[in-house]
Formats: structure tokens, sequence, C-alpha cells
């Protein structure tokens, strides 16, 4: 089966390619192949490992000047065998300025994090903010529908997402090393008869639109798999999230701070009667309501006449991950600093120390080339 | 469910202005160049392209991209894409 | 890494084309707001090719205030505007030809000062 998925997808990539370098072919319909691939060196007191090569094409169709699809196939080694997924693949249709429709599966605009800033050449570090991969909180790709645009009123822009997917799917027991009352957020079906609605609305206060504040929510009224006693699970999740620049002309610098915080919440209503994992009780409780925050800031003398200099950028993030202590996890805080060399817009070389509660120090390195 | 009736009233009224067309952009603004916008809009998120870096095919596909992963509007993804492509001469 | 690409010539009629607004001063308000619209993002406010943008192009974009770039005629400075050269965009037919000379008076205000101010 994996190798009827490789060959597909062999054959999609050089199709794709072929397209695409026809360029400015006339036509509406056009296709074109970008992504990135990554490579990660990991070095601590126990282990040393060059590994997690990825390779992330992302295919574009523009088929007219209204319809567009996107998709995104993962292909990723970080679990010691060859991972191929999609990771999304979405149509759009763009109604007029101020609204676009979307169908399929998704990147939520839920926060800002994943989906948009974790991209490998947006992201200062080699690996996530703790809490805000995968194991923390929120999905990074969603199926369902969806409504997006921009509305300007007078020098202030307002984005807005809004969306039903089928949305997280409550985890009631400790099957396959899963954490009780963690949510299963990317499934590719449905559990029940019931859908996740959520959004994000944003605003850039600025007219040099270098300032956004976000807040994104979604909600589910049921979580559970249909006709079980923990069907009504019901889930809040909430994010906040900021991103900022601005050139410093005394530093000769461009400064940057990113940050959000999420937080999740299983509504009360989830009373759940004992079975073969809780035996010791007949009303139990999920008790779900971990959040994540992360700060980061980074320097990169863009200004500077050293062309060294100008493509070296350092980067500082601290992050945060309170876990519910009936997971029989401790809260993790996470403190690192990069090293980043840009050898082009969207490639570039980091070098990183790690300093996380739950771990002992790293240091690694990644190379991310994006084309 | 609460929740829900929320949302549903903010994308009724997010509708709503769209339908009235009420958006206006103040003359500061409209009068942005592209080159402006194409510096502030990309560098948000990441370091900007270049003009010249893509064919001018590819830089319509990337703009739609952008415009629906970054809530960009209509009108400035294209003043922000005449001017990427004015470097293909 | 930018690769050192071929000087940048201007043809010798074009370079020897006089500037209609030469020493006008009238038309340097206008001039100013089309530099700091169009020009500042990659070549900085004060033309040093330091602009915010500028990070991400491999080819670093030109100091207005250097002496090769003040050394240059009238003619030849208008026909870069006019022509560009990859990641430079063509000022063809976004400027007029009146702005394109606006534009080449202004960047001669950005001449450095002969020492002191760096």
């Amino acid at each position: 089966m994996k190798k009827i998925i490789t060959l597909v997808i062999a054959c999609m990539l050089y199709s794709a390619f072929a397209m695409a370098q026809t360029t400015d072919h006339f036509g509406l319909n056009n296709v074109a192949v970008f992504g990135d691939a990554e490579f990660t060196w990991a070095h601590n007191k126990t282990t040393d490992q060059f590994g997690d090569v990825n390779f992330k094409p992302i295919f574009l169709w523009k088929l007219s000047d209204k319809l567009f699809i996107e998709s995104e196939v993962e292909i990723e080694t970080g679990s010691g065998s060859v991972d191929i997924g999609l990771e999304y693949a979405n149509m759009c249709y763009i109604v007029n300025p101020y609204l676009t429709l979307h169908a399929g599966r998704f990147l939520p605009k839920f926060g800002a994090y994943r989906g948009r800033l974790a991209e490998g050449f947006l992201n200062r570090f080699a690996n996530d903010p703790v809490g805000f991969g995968d194991g923390g909180i929120g999905a990074s790709v969603e199926t369902g529908v969806g409504a997006m645009g921009c509305l300007p009123f007078g020098t202030v822009k307002f984005l807005y997402d809004v969306y039903v997917v089928n949305g997280p799917q409550i985890v009631p027991d400790s099957a396959n090393g899963n954490v009780v009352g963690q949510f299963d957020y990317e499934a590719y079906t449905a559990n029940n008869n019931n859908k996740a609605i959520g959004g994000r609305l944003a605003i850039l206060p600025f007219s040099s639109n270098n300032l956004e504040i976000g807040y994104s929510m979604q909600t589910k009224s049921k979580t559970g798999d249909i006709g079980t006693p923990y069907e009504n699970a019901s889930l809040l999740m909430q994010a906040i999230d900021l991103n900022y620049y601005k050139t410093i002309s005394p530093l000769k610098s461009t400064l940057r701070l990113t940050g959000e915080y999420r937080a999740q919440k299983v509504g009360s209503n989830t009373v759940y009667y004992g079975d073969a994992f809780h035996s010791d009780s007949m009303s139990f409780k999920f008790n779900n309501s971990p959040s994540a925050l992360y700060v980061s800031a980074s320097i990169r003398p863009t200004m500077s006449d050293n062309k060294f200099l100008h493509n070296l950028e350092i980067a500082y993030r601290y992050s945060s991950f309170m876990q519910p202590a009936a997971w029989g996890a401790t809260s993790i805080t996470c403190n690192e600093v990069a090293l980043d060399y840009w050898l082009k817009w969207n490639c570039v070389m980091k070098l990183g120390y790690q300093k996380r509660s739950d771990m002992i120090q790293n240091f690694y390195a990644q190379f991310v080339y994006g084309f | 469910m609460k929740q829900s009736k929320i949302i549903i009233f903010v994308f009724a009224a997010v509708m709503s202005a769209v339908l009235f067309n009420s958006c206006y952009v103040s003359k500061s603004i409209a009068d942005k160049s592209g080159a402006q916008l194409w510096a502030e809009h990309c560098n948000r998120c990441h370091n900007a392209p270049g003009p010249g870096e893509f064919s001018n095919t590819n830089w319509d596909i990337v703009a739609m991209h952008m415009q629906v992963r970054a809530n960009i509007g209509t009108d400035e993804i294209n003043k922000i894409v005449d001017f990427l492509k004015a470097a293909n001469n | 890494m930018a690769q050192k690409k071929a000087p940048w010539t201007a043809p010798p009629d074009a370079a020897a084309k006089k500037n209609p607004l030469a020493g006008n001063a009238t038309v340097m308000p206008e001039a100013k707001k089309l530099y700091e619209t169009n020009c500042s993002p990659c070549h900085g406010m004060k033309g040093k090719g330091d602009g915010a943008a500028a990070a991400g192009l491999t080819t670093k974009p030109a100091d207005h205030s250097s002496a090769a770039i003040q050394s240059q005629t009238d003619g030849t400075l208008f026909w870069m505007i006019t022509e560009g050269r990859n990641p430079m965009p063509t000022y063809k037919t976004v400027f007029t030809e009146k702005q394109r000379w606006e534009l080449v008076n202004y960047i001669r205000t950005l001449a450095a000062a002969p020492k002191t101010k760096k």
C-alpha cells in the first residue's frame, strides 16, 4: 500500500514540476509547486542523531481568478519510519474582495502559530513551543467548510475566519498510550452527529500593518463517540495571539515579537460511568483544562552593511504547557535560544540550545530550504 | 451551545457588513504603493521575497495562496503582485 | 550570497539625455512623496540601500547617497528607473516621464555630505 502511495506521489510531483517549469504559459489553469525540505541534528548527553528529514511539497492550482486549490503532502521521518500524510487539501472560492469560501481539509485559524508561524522558514527554532506541537492544544488541520476575508475600516483592518469542522474527539481511555481526557484533534472522519464551530477575529490596528492581534475560539457540544456515556463531553478552546515587527534604525535591526496563549476546557456536563478503565468510580469527570503560552523575540541587523551580520538573527523563546494533574504529567516550561543564518529569504540554518523542565538540555541544528 | 450562538451572530454581523459593502479605506491607505504593501504584509510573517524571485504566472498563484493564508484583501494583493511582476521585464 | 552582476550601464544616448527639470526645486514635495512611497521600502528613507524590506533580497539595493550613484548622469538614473533590472522593477508604465525626472532630482538631494555624517 505504502509503495503505491509513494508511486502516486512521485507521479504527482513529477507532473506538477513538469508543469511548473513551463513558466508564463497562457491559459487560466496554472499550477505551481512550493514547499520546504527540513533536516535536523539533535545532540544531548545520551543521544546524537541526524534525523527529522522532512519533505513538504505544497501544490497550488489557480483554476481561475476566483477558484483556487492548495494542497500539502507531508513526508516525514521523525517517528523512525516514513510517514506520508495529507496535511491539507483546500478548495477556495473567492466570492468578492471581502469574502472567500473554502471547503476541504485546511489549516484552521486557531491562534497564529500552528498553520502559520510554525512553518519551517518562519519558525526561528527547530521545534515547536511546548504545548503548541502535536500532543499540545488544538488542531493543526481540520476537515470542514469555512469563510474568511479582510474587512478594512479607515486605517484599521479586521481579519475574520469562521468555520464548521468535524472537530476534536475525546480520548476516553488510555489504550495505545493515550492520555484520558485528551483530544484527537485531527480526525479525518466524524465520530458523532455534532460539529465544531470556530473562528478567529484579528485586528491590524496600525496603518503600517506591522501588528496583528487575534482572538480565536472553537467550541463543540459533543466530542465523544456516538452512543457512549461520554458522548456529551463538550469542549471550548480559546486563543489570543500577537505578532509584531519593527525596524529600529539606531540598532540597524529588525525586531520581531510573537506570542500566543491558548487554553481548552471540557464542559462540566461530562459525567462518565465507570468501565474497565475506571472501575473505582461510577461517576467520572474528565479533568482536562490545559493551557499553553509562548513568547518569542528575535532581532536581525537587516540594515547592516556587513553581509554576514545582515543575514544573522538571534532569537529567544519561552514556552510553558500547564497540563492537568489527571493526565499524570507535570507542567513543562521551556527556554530556548537560537542563532539563525539566512541563506535566502526562505532558506535558513538554525543552531539552538533548549532547556526544558522535563528533559536534559539539548543542542540542535536545523536546515530548512523553502522553495 | 451559547458559544455557537455567539459565533453565528458574529458571522451574521460580518456577512451583513459585507453585503452592505460598508468597508472603506482611508485615503492614506488607498494611496499606498505595491512596494509598501509588499514590504508591510509579507514581512509581517516572513522575509519578503524579492521582486523577480518568481515568474509572473507563479506570482499570480502565490498571491492566491497568501490571500487565503494571511487574509490579505484583493485590492492590496493585486497591487503587491503588480509591483513584484514589474521586475520581470 | 549575491553573485557579482555585470555592471549596469545605460546606452550612451540614454545617459546623455537632458533632464528637463534640472534645478527645479518646486517638484521636490511630490518627488519626496513618490520616493518614500515607492523607493524607500528597499532603498531606505535616506536612500542608503537599507530599506526594511531589503532583508530578503539577493541583490543589495543601491545606496543612492553613494558616489557610485551620484557620479552617474541624470540621464543614466532616469534610464535605470525606467528600465529596471531584476530585482529592481521597471517604472516605465507606473510613473510618467515627469515623475521619473522628479525622482532623479530627489536622488540628487540624498548625496552623502562630503565628510562627518555617515
